[in-house]
């Protein structure tokens, strides 16, 4: 029954692809013309044009290396960080959630304790401090640290550029909210299932790698796609250090036209354009894994 | 005579300000089905999770194969394998299938060769009738399926003692025959079994002895004929009486 709707669904999805795709052959001489024609109407106008619209367009397509440039930053940075930030945060869960047991010998229950606590204070200074403190912070400790090595202001610029500086704290940030992203994945289990685990002589590692986490990180995947979309918003703050992302991009081109209300028009439509297919994507990602998604996320 | 598999004495239990376990003696032979009864509350599952340390108790002793599982310096991982244990929610692993729930703790814990663990799993799965379903994912399976294969997960460890805590509780009365078909079975083929239950029937029948459980003690233990034929205590008369009415 199932797998009759889905056959049916796929032959709708493929067939009207199919379509889109002929029409597509069929008008593209036409289609071609039209969007140059488009484009050439505005690259020959000498002045930014006096309509709010048209100088949105105007100033997209005269700038449109730049505003390129920072689209691709920004989905570097939001798709970077977020893989980093899960690897790290997977880290810092499993140090969260340490307890001392009675059963543990005193060296073990004191590096649990320790863990814990590390974790715990990261958590709360990341989750605590805006991100663009974060990164200026960030940015002028790595500065000062490679200065230490005596190495020049360009040499140093190469190393530590605003985009590393940037994609680190991105990746730090995050981690902290897919730590506690994953915890809750990991509360959300059915205690029975470590208990049947344990009742089988699997020792706490064991549960967790084998069944417990498993199950809480497949529950966590829209969540994580969240942090994602998040990360395409809250990114925007890292062009106070520089980062040349969509926010710094838009604010350059502002600035070569003084016309700041339009172009930070054409930023908001862009940044909207990303989280949209992003949350469709996800969207389309959960429901093969047959995992609920969301909308798009408000920030962190 | 012979050797106790487990012998618990004075094992006390509170959670909080609510003592649940008022000092528990009781001894469990080899090839012996023992089954708990007694009202909500009583201390029955309180007691079996304790034997497997998925509670710990607070005083007393339980000695298994010879040793004291209160000692915090015991290996308790080690002496999980030998004590089999079913739920009353049967807590199938969700993330695996039929065949992987039997097969991941006998290739994690005690290292069994990916193949072997499979084909005992499969004979196991076998005996308990689900020789159909070893690739089946377990969330679509019925609640009497997935308590077999609860079972037959735990005795793929080739445990010394069985511990079932209210198997049939979650089960549909129509389903609760084929779980409890299982463990009659499992008795006649010898396995040493604790079973916690409501299920007055099947502890007259397969039990080599009931206790009665009540306030966090045992009240009274003896045979079946004994303990529901002609029991000592009135509390035990009224716990009874009040479950067969409640039958008819």
């Amino acid at each position: 029954m199932a797998e009759k709707r889905f056959t049916r669904r796929l032959s709708y999805t493929t067939g009207g692809l199919l379509l889109i795709l002929i029409a597509l052959v069929i008008a593209w001489p036409s289609l071609n013309d039209f969007i140059n024609n488009f484009i050439n109407k505005y690259e020959e106008l000498d002045t930014n044009p006096q309509g709010f619209i048209d100088s949105m367009i105007y100033m997209t397509i005269k700038c449109r290396n730049i505003m390129f440039t920072g689209v691709w930053t920004t989905v570097k940075l939001a798709l970077a960080g977020t893989a980093i930030a899960f690897i790290l945060a997977i880290f810092m869960v499993f140090m969260r959630i340490q307890e001392p047991d009675r059963r543990d010998n005193l060296l073990i229950k004191i590096i649990k304790f320790a863990v814990n606590r590390f974790a715990r204070f990261y958590i709360f200074i990341i989750r605590g401090t805006p991100m663009m403190v974060q990164a200026l912070i960030f940015y002028y400790f790595g500065f000062n640290l490679f200065k230490r090595t005596g190495l020049t202001v360009s040499e140093i610029n190469n190393i530590w550029s605003f985009f590393i500086s940037g994609l680190f704290t991105v990746s730090l940030n995050s981690t902290a909210y897919l730590a506690e992203v994953l915890r809750g994945g990991i509360l959300a289990i059915d205690k029975g299932q470590s208990e049947a685990a344990r009742s089988l002589g699997m020792t706490n590692w064991q549960t967790m790698r084998k069944v417990v986490f498993p199950q809480a990180v497949k529950n966590s995947i829209p969540a994580i796609g969240n942090e994602f979309i998040i990360n395409i918003k809250d990114s925007s703050v890292l062009s106070v250090i520089g980062v040349m992302d969509l926010m710094y991009a838009t604010k350059s081109v502002g600035g070569i036209y003084y016309r700041s209300l339009e172009i930070y028009c054409v930023a908001a439509l862009l940044y909207l354009i990303l989280t949209y297919l992003s949350s469709l994507l996800l969207k389309y990602l959960s429901s093969r894994l047959d995992v609920k998604a969301q909308g798009i996320p408000s920030s962190n | 005579m012979t050797e106790p598999v487990i012998k618990i004495s004075k094992l006390e239990k509170s959670f909080g300000n609510l003592k649940v376990l008022k000092g528990v003696d009781l001894e469990i032979d080899k090839g012996e089905v023992v089954c708990i009864i007694g009202a909500s509350g009583s201390g029955k599952s309180t007691l079996l999770r304790c034997i497997n340390l998925l509670e710990e108790a607070d005083s007393g002793e339980i000695l298994f194969d010879g040793q004291n599982l209160m000692d915090l310096r015991v290996n308790i991982n080690a002496l999980r394998q030998k004590i089999g244990m079913v739920f009353q929610s049967f807590n199938l692993f969700n993330n695996k299938n039929v065949l992987d729930n039997c097969t991941l703790a006998p290739v994690t814990v005690r290292k069994i060769d990916l193949n072997a663990a499979r084909e005992t799993a499969i004979k196991h799965l076998k005996a308990v009738g689900l020789g159909d379903f070893i690739h089946a994912d377990v969330n679509r399976l019925s609640g009497g399926q997935k308590q077999r294969v609860a079972i037959a997960r735990a005795l793929c460890m080739e445990p010394e003692l069985m511990l079932f805590d209210e198997p049939t509780s979650a089960l549909d009365p129509e389903i609760v025959g084929e779980v409890l078909d299982v463990m009659k079975n499992l008795a006649a083929q010898g396995m040493t079994m604790t079973v916690v239950t409501h299920e007055m029937a099947f502890a007259r029948e397969v039990s080599d002895r009931v206790v009665f459980m009540d306030g966090g003690v045992i009240l009274e233990q003896g045979s079946p004929a004994k303990v529901f034929g002609s029991p000592e205590h009135a509390r035990t008369r009224e716990f009874l009486s009040r479950y067969l009415d409640d039958k008819k």
